[in-house]
Formats: C-alpha cells, structure tokens, sequence
C-alpha cells in the first residue's frame, strides 16, 4: 500500500514540476529562515551561561535618578566581602582600553590593543575561564602579571610558548604567567589580555581601594543558600548607616545584575562592552515565526487550490474501500514528503547563506551538524510544517463526497474564501515588514545625515600619547603646513560620545543634590577645529591653557553649552562671567557655545561643561579638503616624522559616530532581508496561485476572446482580484506598522516623523511586484489562441 | 409535489412482474427512501417514497430519462451516498445507520463499481489500477501478482499491463475498469452507464461478460442505461420517472 502511495506522489511530483518546485523552494526557504534566526536567537539567549556557578553570579551596579551605570567604587567589592559571608568570592575587573588603545611589543610585534582588563586574582574563581596554561590559583596573584588568549599568543610569540616570557604594554614589562582560550561569543565581555590588579596599587590616588568615582566593574558570586534580595536589604542599610550625611550615596540604588541577564536585559550605561537586547531577539523570532507561516500558507494554499486535480483518485480511492483515516494519512504523507525536500534544501541555503547572515548578525556562527539538537530541531520543523501546512488540504482532500466527485461535478477546491484571506494575510505580513524596513531607514538616515553642532567630516581622531601631549604644539604647526588644515586640539574623549561625569558647582545656581553634568577637557583651538559656535563671551587662549595647567594656583576658564543656562532658567550672557567649580578644578565661565549633540540621539542634548585640564586621550586632526587621501599621506607622514614609536593609527570621526549605531544598523539590515524573503515567499505563492487560475478558466479566456475581449482586458481581469487583496492586506498592516514603528522611535529624541509617502511607498512595491509576477501568467493566458481553449477534452 | 415512482417491467415482453422469485435472499430493501437538496426555502426532492427489494443474483437495469434520479440511486445503492430519509437493509442490516468503517468494510468485500467515465487513475499503469482494490484488502504480494495476472489474461490486456490509461483507447480504458472491479470478486456490481462511451461492438462484449458473470457466478448486478438494447440483457427492468406516474411502455416516448 505503501508503494502505491509512494508511486503516486512522485508522479504527480513529476507531472506538475512548477508547481512541486515552487512548494519546496518556499518551505526550504521559510525553513532555512527559521532555522538561521533560531540559530541566533539561542545563541543571544545562551550568554554567559557556560559558568558553571552562572546562576550565583551578580554584577553590581548602581542606580542613580540621573543614570544607571554598570559601573562601582572599587571600595565596594572588599566591603562586602568583608561585611556579608554570603558573597562567597568576587572579582573586580578595571578596563583599560576603554578611553585609549594600549600598545602592546614583543620585540618587533608592536600593535595597538584595546581588549585589555585589569582583574583581581579571585577571577578564576569566579568565571570559568580555561587556562590552556599557567595555574589559575597564581597566574594574577603578582603585580605586572599577564594572562593572554591564545590568539594574542600566536599574534605575538608565534609558535612559541609565552609562559613566563615577558611583553611591554605600554611601556611597562610584564609577565606572561597564563594562556586561556579565547573568550566565547557568547560572553558579555571579550578579553584579550587580562592583567592582574595588584599592578596598579599606587600608581594614582583614585587606584587603590576607595569608595570616590566608579570605575571598576563588579562581580560576586553568592553562596547556594543566599537570595540576592536578602543580601540587597543588607546593604542597603549598610549604606543608609554609613553615608547618611552624603547625598548622591542617600540617592542611590544598589543593583544586583544576575549574570545571565547582563546581555540581554541590562539598560545600564558604561555597560563593558555594547549588548544585545530581548527586544530585537523577540522581535527576530516573531519574524520567523511569521515566514514560516507564509511559506505554510503558500503549500496550503497551492495544495487546495490544486485539490480538484486529485478529487478524482479521491473518489475512486473511497469507492475501492479506503476509509478516510487512510487518505488523510496519505496526504499528510505527501506534505510530509515534501517538507523533506524542503528540509534537505533548506539545509543546503542554510550552509549558503550562513556567511551572509552572519554578516549580518555581526555574529560568527555555525551550524553544529554533529549535535542532538540540530537534528532534533529540524525533526520537530518538519513535523510542524508537515501538520501546519498539511493539515488543511489532507482534511479537505479526503472529505470529498465520491458521488459528486465521480459524476463529474465541479468540485470546489476548498474553500477561495479562506484561499484569499491566506493571499491577504501574507501581503500584510510583507507590507508590514518592508514599511518598518523604510522606517528604520529613514531613521538611520537622518542619524546619520543630522546636524550635530560640530564638523564630522573628515576629521582624524588618533591617540594622544605621553609624547605627542608634551609637543602638542609643535605638531600643530607642523600640520599647518598641510593645504587644508583647520585645526587640531587634544581632548579627554571624542565629541561623538562624552561619558565623562561631575558633580559642579555654580556661583548663584542652586543645581539640586542629584545634579551631574557630563564634561569634556580639551585644549584651545577645539572649538575652531570643530566648527563649533561660541554664543556668548569667548573661547579658550593659549593663555588659559597655561593658567590651567601651571603648578601652583591653576585657574580654569570654562564653557558651558546652552542647554546649561537653560537648565537653570537663565539666558546664556547670564552664565558669563561667574565663579564654578568642577572635579576639584575651580574658575570661571568664560563663555557658552552652541549645543552639539555629544551623546547618541537616543538622549536629548544634556549640559556640558568644557575646560581645558589636561591629561588628554585623543588628538583630533580637523581638514577641509577635497583631496582627502593626500592630506591623510600628509598627515601620516608629520607623525611618523614626529613619532616614530607610536602607530599612525586613526580613525575617521564619523566612521566613530555611525559606530553608535551598530544596533540600529543591524536592525534595519535585518528587517530588509527578512522584508525581501517575505515579498519573495508571498510572490511564489501568487505565481502558483496564478498560473493555476489560468489553467482552471482556460475555457472561459477562450470564451471572452471569441466574444471579443482583448489580450489587455483579459490581463486586467485576472490582475484585478489580486490589485483588490493586496489592497486589502495593505490596509491591515498600516495600523500595526504605525504602533510599533511609533514605539521603536520613541527609543530616540530626535527622530523622523512617520510620513504617509512611507506607507504609499510600501504599498506600491509592493503591488508592483505582486503585479509583475501575476501579469506574466495573465499575459500568457491572454495569448492563448482561444481555439485551443476551447476544444473540448 | 414530486413523486417518483418504481415499476417493474420483463424486459422483453413488456408485462409487468408480479411475482418474485422466492428462493433468493433478499440482499437489498429499500424503504421509503427520499434524497431531497434542501436550499434556502425550497426543497429539491431527487428521489421520492423509493421502496425497492433485490435479491442476490438478479440483474436489473434501471432506466429513466436524465435527472430522474438513477445515478443518485446507484450511489445510495452502492453505500456512497445517504438518502435524506428512509431505510436501507443490506442483507437486513441497516445501512443508514452503519459507521464509515462498516460502509468501506463491504465497498472492499462485496461492491465492485463500474463508471461511466472509467474513472481510471491517470497516474498509475493498468496494472497499478487493477491492484489497487487488493491492496485495500491487504491481499499479500504474491497473491495479488497472480490475481492481477489472472484478470489480465482474461481480459487480454496483458500486453497494455504497463500502460497509463491515457495511452489507452475508451474501449480499452473500460475494460480496465471492469477488470478493477471484479478482481475482488465482488457479490454486486453496480454499474452506472457502462456502455455510454463505447461504440457498439464493445459494448456487446462488455454486457456479454456481465451476463456471464450474473449466470455462471451468480453476481447481482444494477446497471443504469439509456439504451434499451443494453437494458436487455439484464432480467428486470425498474423505471425512474419524476412527475406523473406512466402507464404506458416508457421507451415508446424514448425513441
């Protein structure tokens, strides 16, 4: 019985290869999708999971009505240690790449590194990361101790085992006492090089344990019994006790961050490394789930529509004995079948896209083909495809009534009601996802192309090493000789992202106990360089860069932006001229200049504060120039001239700014290839669709053109029923395009309006291109000489 | 009102029956039986207060001009469709209210069909075709070899066995249909307008076998035709007409 059944579902296979192909080419499609983004989708899930004590592991974090930030005093670790025997270890970690690359030598291997941490010795206590050498219990225990993945391993010392060689970091001599593996993609920080703490000890007043500033990360491991609640309330009053008199710690929220909720739900910033969010990973598997459905449909639809073709061997089957439990059988056994193929395809698209995906994704990933679970997933695919997309034409095939199906009558081939929702259900799919796609874009778009109060292009951000400060000035003028030059200053960080802040003080403001103010430092020329508008008073002299940094009595001048004198209700004029302080250093306001967006345009602009205290991190090189790859050989060559132990290694400001945005970059990328699978699953399933309208009412096309129709009216007639469901999806989909774009955008203060040309817009691709795949069989339809038609069988 | 009404004539000499032939079982009882199609507010009777008794081993013909209801009587006949009201009894169980299982039970031991149309699977060979009701019968491989080599030869096609009916000419595809239906060796045969597609030379060697079957084998068979010549091989004749109960030989209108 089984061959029979075999038999006859290759040869209708074999009969009808358009239509065959098109079922499998959009399950494999819709599978392979499905399959790629769960591959994504756990892996985001799987973050930092392969601790084994993952589930005791916090990191601390604190919040404040002004920010959350991720990061604590490094008093805060031994204090608990201390006070709280549940803690049963912890480890510090103190990035050092975050502001400046780091150099890094072995001999004549010198490059700049920014993957560089600085962590207690109890680190391997804590995460479980593997030493392929060196002892875990001492590889951190000594100052100026190095451990490094083994990819810095081969990068530095080759083939050479590192342990107990030495490498200059900066200058500095140090040990290699270990070799891990490289860190995990699925980790929430990714290190290269790890540093033991105890190195630092003296070298600054905020290094050594001290509850002033936060700039360490924080992480404990609870001991089986304790609840991180129970420990919370602790200190909690721990801290009403000891600080009562100081109002930021009175305003504080100590947060206990489990470890595996870090990459996907922490909404801190100074967050360690960029991570992802469960929002775009819902997002991701709702969108699969959705292709997956469509490429469903597109079987359920074409298996129906083509039903009438098997209600004859449906008939005969019932009258030969068959009950209708084995008929159901056997068509859920052809859309079985099928979905095999579809499986066997897909997993080839898998393995040809995996590349491209992974691009996208930013992720490297790859698809296990060894595991249980790969096998076990693509077991339960096909078998939901099978039931999803079976279910409908097995039902409907095998309860045709054999006595109108042998006399001849027209059978209905299921249902065209249900048949056209399913076409209007995949259209709004697609609309709604190539609408959000033009929204997205737009928003990228106007990130990228808004104004944002200072020069962005073509101006060079490199690092300001010890030496290249002390000739600062040497190097400017060196640089004026390059046509095009505009300016160049020394900053403690890129406008595209000011981090840094203090708590200041203004003459005659009261500014609230909660007040901190983001602050930049920079040298004189800063403004010019960048483009950026002084408002009111003036910007900084030579003069008062000296004043600021001489040895005794120093004397700051300050700018304060707009938003400042804003904050507090005056007019910027007003600010001039009186007495502030901020991080110890105290002057006057000299002058407000104009707001410049120095944060994402997530935030709205903030207060910003600018004085010119040196040590700086960066050198900003500002051009204006058409010949960009001259100025740039220019440039090289002052500092290679000037510098020879420093690598010309820059970056465009720009090139940092759009790096802001990777996420949303990632995210539109994303939603276009989905919004094109989608149209182009949708599509498969309208050719099929169409081309058997055709064939079914070949007959009546013949009539109509005897009666005088034209190929064009014959056309319009059948691209008509298809304009009108389109029409129909169209209109469902707007409303939840608007919400949730509506809701997306709310993420940004500045932002792009939902116009209505972005909806028309959608709706006319996509029209034109259902239009352009159904006319090419109406088309063919129409050409048909009707005396073909209409001959009868 | 519409009524239809049941007489039964001898097919050759025009007097109607009175009498059965007592010996027989009784295989099929038809009782008050009415197909109607119900639309909106308007009911469609097909068939009407039909009440029939058959014995084994008859061959009737049921004649009657088109839309008086013979193909949906076969189809009730043959278990493939329910009256609206009234009772069937085969060999006295109650059809009406037997499950879909029971009612495929005996479409696989006691029916064997016979189309108009031939109804072949376009898809499989002749061989394939005359198989397949053995397969639902769970008849083992090599019985099944040799039952489908028997009717091949019998029939003479062993030549087209791989074949697709397509290829066949509507003589051939008949044959093949009638071969499918008596492989299971089937105690009725319903035949719906057998000969309809065939020039007149099959069609005597269709009926031919047919009246062979129904003396030397004792299979009952029901046949709808048009045509009187056909009509006359069987041995009872039942008249379906709509409307006005006839008194006169119906197919003197016919011609």
């Amino acid at each position: 019985m089984l061959k029979n059944y075999i038999k006859i579902a290759l040869r209708n296979l074999r009969k009808y290869k358009g239509y065959s192909l098109i079922n499998i080419l959009g399950l494999a499609v819709g599978i392979a999708v499905c399959l790629l983004i769960f591959k994504y989708v756990s892996h985001e899930l799987s973050y930092d999971e392969y601790h084994s004590k993952s589930e005791r592991i916090y990191r601390i974090t604190m919040d404040h009505p002004q920010a959350h930030i991720a990061l604590t005093p490094s008093m805060m670790l031994p204090t608990l240690q201390k006070l709280f025997p549940e803690v049963e270890a912890g480890v510090r970690l103190f990035d050092a790449g975050r502001f400046q690359p780091l150099v890094i030598r072995n001999q004549d291997r010198v490059f700049e590194e920014r993957k560089f941490v600085y962590a207690d010795s109890s680190l391997f206590k804590v995460f479980d990361f593997q030493l392929i050498s060196g002892n875990p219990n001492t590889a951190l225990a000594k100052p100026n101790a190095l451990v490094i993945s083994r990819e810095m391993a081969r990068k530095y010392f080759g083939n050479l085992n590192p342990l107990d060689k030495s490498l200059e970091v900066n200058g500095r001599e140090f040990e290699v006492t270990g070799v891990i593996e490289n860190m995990r993609s699925n980790s929430h920080f990714k290190y290269d090089f790890i540093a033991s703490m105890i190195t630092r000890s003296g070298w600054s007043e905020l290094s050594d344990d001290t509850w002033r500033s936060a700039n360490f990360y924080t992480y404990i491991v609870l001991d089986e019994q304790a609840r991180s609640a129970g420990l919370k309330q602790k200190v909690d009053s721990f801290i009403r006790e000891n600080f009562s008199g100081n109002e930021f710690a009175a305003s504080l929220d100590i947060i206990f961050q489990p470890l595996t909720d870090i990459h996907l739900y922490s909404e801190v910033s100074e967050d360690i490394a960029p991570q992802g969010d469960i929002r775009y990973v819902l997002a991701a598997s709702a969108i699969a789930f959705l292709i997956l459905l469509i490429a469903c449909i597109n079987y359920m639809n074409l298996a129906t529509a083509r039903s009438a073709r098997r209600s004859r061997e449906v008939g005969i089957r019932k009258v030969l004995g068959s009950e209708k439990r084995q008929l159901v059988g056997q068509f859920y056994g052809e859309s079985a079948f099928l979905t095999v193929l579809g499986i066997a395809l897909s997993v080839l698209l898998i393995e040809l896209f995996m590349p491209w995906f992974n691009q996208l994704t930013g992720q490297t990933l790859a698809i296990d083909y060894t595991s249980i679970e790969f096998w076990l997933l693509l077991l339960v695919t096909g078998l939901s495809v099978t039931v999803i997309a079976g279910s409908y034409p097995a039902l409907m095939l095998s309860s045709f009534n054999p006595s109108a199906v042998l006399k001849g009558a027209k059978i209905s081939s299921g249902s065209p009601k249900l048949r056209k929702f399913l076409v209007v259900f995949q259209f709004a799919a697609s609309i709604f996802l190539i609408i959000c796609t033009i929204i997205i874009y737009r928003q990228i778009n106007f990130i990228q192309e808004k104004e944002l109060g200072y020069k962005q292009d073509n101006v060079l951000v490199l690092t300001a090493y010890d030496d290249v400060e002390n000739r600062f000035n040497t190097l400017k003028s060196e640089l004026n000789q390059i046509t095009g030059f505009q300016g160049a200053a020394m900053t403690s960080e890129t406008p595209t992202s000011i981090r840094a802040g203090y708590s200041p003080d203004i003459e005659g403001v009261e500014e609230g106990p909660n007040f901190i103010i983001n602050a930049i430092r920079t040298t004189p020329g800063f403004t010019d360089a960048m483009n950026i508008d002084v408002v009111s008073g003036r910007t900084f002299t030579d003069g008062d860069f000296t004043r600021a940094n001489r040895s005794e009595n120093r004397e700051y001048a300050m700018l304060v932006n707009e938003r400042t004198a804003a904050h507090f209700g005056l007019e910027p004029e007003e600010l001039v001229g009186r007495k502030a302080s901020i991080g110890g250093s105290s002057g006057t306001i000299v002058g407000v200049v104009s707001d410049f967006h120095f944060a994402s345009l997530h935030r709205p602009v903030e207060p910003l504060f600018i004085f010119p205290r040196s040590s700086f991190n960066k050198v900003l090189i500002s051009f204006n120039t058409s010949d960009v790859r001259g100025t740039l050989e220019e440039t090289g060559k002052v500092w290679s001239r000037m510098f020879p132990q420093y690598p010309f290694e820059y970056e465009f400001l720009d090139q940092e700014y759009n790096a802001l945005y990777q996420q949303e970059t990632r995210a539109g990328n994303i939603f276009t290839s989905f919004a094109v699978l989608a149209i182009f699953i949708a599509c498969l399933g309208l050719v099929g669709l169409a081309s058997y309208m055709v064939e079914e009412r070949t007959r009546e096309i013949g009539v109509r053109k005897v009666l005088g129709a034209t190929s064009v009216q014959v056309m319009t007639l059948f691209s008509k029923d298809f304009v009108i469901l389109i029409l129909i999806g169209f209109i469902l989909s707007v409303p939840a395009a608007w919400y949730m774009m509506s809701q997306w955008l709310q993420n940004f203060a500045y932002r792009v309006e939902i116009e209505w040309s972005v909806f028309l817009l959608a709706g006319l691709i996509t029209i034109l291109i259902a239009m352009a795949t159904v006319s090419y069989q109406a088309l063919r339809a129409a050409k048909l000489d009707p005396v073909d038609s209409l001959r009868s069988e | 009102m519409v009524r239809c009404q049941l007489y039964s004539w001898h097919p050759t000499n025009n007097k109607p029956l009175t009498t059965h032939n007592q010996q027989h079982t009784i295989m099929i009882k038809l009782r008050d039986i009415d197909k109607y199609i119900d639309k909106r507010f308007q009911r469609t009777f097909i068939l009407k207060d039909v009440n029939l008794d058959i014995e084994e081993g008859e061959f009737i013909t049921v004649m009657g001009p088109s839309g008086a209801g013979k193909s949906t009587l076969l189809n009730i006949l043959g278990f493939l469709d329910d009256p609206s009201e009234g009772e069937y009894f085969f060999y006295d169980e109650p059809v009406h209210s037997l499950s879909e299982k029971r009612k495929s039970d005996y479409h696989k031991s006691h029916i064997g069909f016979v189309f108009q149309a031939y109804h072949l699977i376009d898809e499989l060979t002749v061989y394939e075709n005359i198989e397949m009701p053995l397969l639902y019968r769970k008849v083992k491989g090599k019985q099944r070899k040799a039952m489908v080599a028997d009717m091949l030869d019998r029939f003479n096609i062993v030549a087209k066995k791989d074949l697709f009916p397509p290829q066949l000419s509507g003589g051939q595809q008949q044959v093949v249909g009638v071969a499918r239906a008596l492989i299971g060796n089937p105690k009725l045969i319903l035949a719906d307008e057998p000969t309809g597609n065939l020039h007149s030379e099959q069609s005597e060697e269709i009926m031919e076998l047919f009246a062979k079957l129904n003396e030397e084998e004792g299979v009952t068979i029901i046949q709808v035709t048009h045509s009187e010549k056909m009509a006359g091989y069987g041995k009872r004749i039942i008249n379906l007409k709509d409307g006005a109960v006839v008194e006169e030989n119906p197919y003197v209108e016919e011609v």
